[in-house]
C-alpha cells in the first residue's frame, strides 16, 4: 500500500535545510514528531534573522538614518509577504504579535469593553487549546459575560446544530480553532463563519495548527480575526500575527498603548496613529518578522498544496499503521484532519511510552496538550501526540513502530 | 521486623549495579512498581493528589504505632518504580527517619541522572512531599 505515489514533497532533498535533524538522540538518530508543538527553523530562515542583525539592526519608523530606513524595509516587506501568504485585503490588516496566544490576548483586550457588556455572551468550543480559553474566560469574568461552550459530537466533530442555538442576541463573539491541536480535526471554519455572520456575530479563527499545514485565505473564510504563530510554520518563537478586518482594527481601542502608536501626545491625551501603528506599541520583533517572511518564502516554494498532501499522507498512513498495530485507541475520528493524531496504547500510561521513544530519540508528545477540557471530553488524562513537517518521511513512521513494539514489550503487561 | 535503613540502601544500590543499560535500569523500575501495593481508587481523590507532578500521583499516610506507613499510587509505572524504591527505604519508619535520612543510594546510583530533568524534578516533588506528610504526623508543628 504505502509510497506508490512520490510524495509531493520530497524529504530526502529538503531535510539538509535543517542541521537539527542530524542531531543523535541517547545515541539514536533524531526522529521529531512535534511539529504540532514547534517545527524546526530551516537555514534559510536562520541565515534571514541572522543577517537582519549583522547588517540592518535599527529601530524602524523612526530615525532618519540610512539603517532605521532599511529596518523599515524589511519590516513593512514582511508584513507584505505575510498579507499575501493568508490572502489578507490590505498590509493594514497584518498586525505582528509575540505569537497567537498574544494576538488572542490582544484581541480580547480590544473588544472587551467595547462589545462585551454584563449578561453578553462569549462562544468558544469543546477543543480550544487553553491559548483560546483563557483569555474569554478572563474577559467574562470581567466584564460579567457568560462563556458558552460548543460541544462535540462523538466523532469528536464541533456540534453545529448546538452552535446554532448557542449563537443568540447576546452573543457578542465566537472563538474556533480551524485545527484542532489534539486530534487533527479541520473544522468546517467558513461554514462556522457563514452561521455567525448571519446573526452579525464576529468570529476569531484560531489558525497556530493550520497555517504550517494548509493553505489559508481569510478573505475566503471570511472570519474577523485570525491569528497565528511564526515558531508552528519554520520561523522563529516569539513573533505571530493578528490579521483582523480593518474596519474592526479601526474602530477598536488599541488595548495596549506605548510609543509609536500615536499621531500627537500631549499629557493628558493621544491621537492615535493609523494602522497598523495604532496596535503595534513598543519596537515589535523586526528580526522575527524578517524571518517569518523568509519562511512564509520557504513554505510557497514547496508550495502549499503540496505541503498540505505530504502532511495529509503522513497522517493517513500513520493512522493506518496504528490501527494495525492493534490495542490503540485513537482520539477523534475527523472527517478531515491535519497537523496531528493523538493516541494511546492500552494499559500503557502515555508519559511511559514518551519517556521510553525519547530514549529510542524518538520526539513525540505526551499529555493533555493543553486542553484539558477536550481530555475530559474523552475521559483520558492524556495522550501521545505525533505531528508532521516537511520534514518527515515514511522512514519515521517505521523507527515509531519499532518504538512502540519497544514500549509494548516494556509495559505492555502493565496493567 | 524491617532491616535497617543503611542495608536497604546497600541493596538497592547492589541491585543497580547489576543494571547495564537504560533498558535494564528502566525494566528494573517497572518491576519495582509493580510490587507497590496500590492506592484504592476511592483515595485517589484531589484532595490527595500531588500537585506539580507531570502525572497523576496520590498519596496518603497514617501513623500506626509511632511508624507512619505510606499509600501511594500512579498512573504511571515508571513513576511508580520511583515511589516503590523510595518506600522500600522510608515505609514502617518513624517521622523522625523519614525526615533526617540521608537517601544516598540516589545519589550513588546516579538514579537521577538516568532519568530526564523532568522525571528527576517528579522525583524530588514525591520526596518532598512524602517527608512533608511525615511531618504533619509528628506531632504539633515545630
Amino acid at each position: 500500500m504505502k509510497n506508490q505515489l512520490p510524495f509531493p514533497v520530497d524529504p530526502r532533498k529538503i531535510r539538509g535545510d535543517f542541521p537539527i535533524l542530524s542531531r543523535r538522540i541517547s545515541g539514536h538518530p533524531l526522529v521529531y514528531l512535534d511539529n504540532a508543538a514547534t517545527t524546526h527553523k530551516p537555514t534559510a530562515v536562520l541565515d534571514r534573522i541572522r543577517d537582519f542583525y549583522l547588517r540592518q539592526n535599527s529601530n524602524i519608523h523612526r530615525g532618519i538614518h540610512a539603517l532605521g530606513d532599511e529596518a523599515t524595509g524589511c519590516y513593512e516587506a514582511a508584513r507584505k509577504r505575510v498579507q499575501q501568504f493568508i490572502n489578507a485585503a490590505s498590509d493594514r490588516e497584518v498586525i505582528f504579535t509575540a505569537g497567537a496566544t498574544d494576538a488572542i490576548n490582544r484581541v480580547a483586550e480590544m473588544t472587551g469593553s467595547a462589545w462585551v457588556q454584563r449578561g453578553d455572551r462569549v462562544l468558544v468550543t469543546r477543543m480550544e487549546h487553553h491559548s483560546n480559553l483563557l483569555p474569554w474566560q478572563d474577559l467574562c469574568r470581567r466584564r460579567q459575560a457568560e462563556l458558552r461552550v460548543i460541544p462535540l459530537d462523538d466523532r469528536g466533530e464541533l456540534d453545529l446544530e448546538e452552535m446554532d442555538r448557542l449563537l443568540d442576541s447576546r452573543t457578542r463573539l465566537l472563538a474556533v480553532t480551524q485545527v484542532s491541536n489534539v486530534t487533527g480535526t479541520v473544522n468546517p471554519v467558513r461554514e462556522i463563519v457563514r452561521r455567525a455572520h448571519r446573526r452579525r456575530i464576529p468570529v476569531l479563527v484560531d489558525g497556530a495548527q493550520a497555517v504550517g499545514h494548509l493553505p489559508v485565505d481569510v478573505q475566503e473564510l471570511d472570519c474577523d480575526f485570525y491569528v497565528f504563530s511564526g515558531h508552528k510554520m519554520y520561523a522563529p518563537m516569539g513573533i505571530g500575527v493578528l490579521y483582523g478586518k480593518e474596519q474592526w482594527l479601526w474602530d477598536l481601542p488599541p488595548g495596549r498603548t506605548g510609543g509609536g502608536i500615536v499621531e500627537r501626545v500631549t499629557l493628558r491625551e493621544a491621537t492615535f496613529a493609523g494602522l497598523p501603528q495604532k496596535l503595534e506599541p513598543g519596537t515589535p520583533n523586526v528580526g522575527g518578522a524578517t524571518a517569518l517572511a523568509a519562511a512564509v518564502d520557504y513554505l510557497q516554494n514547496l508550495g502549499m498544496p503540496a505541503v498540505a498532501e505530504h502532511d495529509h499522507r503522513l497522517l493517513t498512513e500513520a493512522r493506518a499503521r496504528l490501527k494495525a498495530f492493534g490495542g490503540v485507541k485513537i482520539y477523534g475520528r475527523p472527517v478531515r484532519c491535519c497537523a496531528a493524531l493523538s493516541f494511546n496504547l492500552d494499559g500503557v500510561h502515555h508519559q511511559d511510552a514518551g519517556i521510553i521513544l525519547d530514549r529510542l530519540g524518538i520526539a513525540v508528545r505526551s499529555g493533555f496538550h493543553c486542553a484539558q477540557p477536550l481530555m475530559d471530553h474523552y475521559r483520558v488524562e492524556g495522550t501521545l501526540r505525533i505531528s508532521f513537517g516537511v520534514y518527515n518521511r515514511l522512514a519515521d513512521l517505521d523507527r515509531l513502530e519499532e518504538g512502540l513494539y519497544k514500549v509494548r514489550r516494556m509495559l505492555g503487561e502493565n496493567r | 521486623m524491617i532491616p535497617d535503613i543503611d542495608s536497604l540502601q546497600q541493596e538497592i544500590l547492589a541491585e543497580f549495579s547489576g543494571l547495564s543499560d537504560w533498558e535494564d535500569r528502566y525494566g528494573y523500575l517497572i518491576r519495582q512498581g509493580r510490587e507497590l501495593p496500590s492506592l484504592p481508587p476511592p483515595l485517589r481523590t484531589e484532595k490527595n493528589r500531588l500537585p506539580g507532578c507531570r502525572s497523576s500521583v496520590w498519596m496518603v499516610a497514617e501513623l500506626e504505632g509511632d511508624q507512619v506507613h505510606f499509600h501511594v499510587h500512579s498512573d504511571s509505572a515508571i513513576i511508580r518504580g520511583l515511589i516503590a524504591l523510595l518506600l522500600r527505604v522510608l515505609n514502617y519508619r518513624r517521622p523522625e527517619e523519614i525526615l533526617e535520612t540521608d537517601l544516598y543510594f540516589l545519589r550513588e546510583s546516579q538514579l537521577r541522572s538516568h532519568l530526564s530533568p523532568s522525571r528527576a524534578h517528579s522525583l524530588m516533588t514525591i520526596l518532598n512531599h512524602l517527608r512533608s506528610l511525615a511531618n504533619e504526623l509528628s506531632g504539633p508543628v515545630r
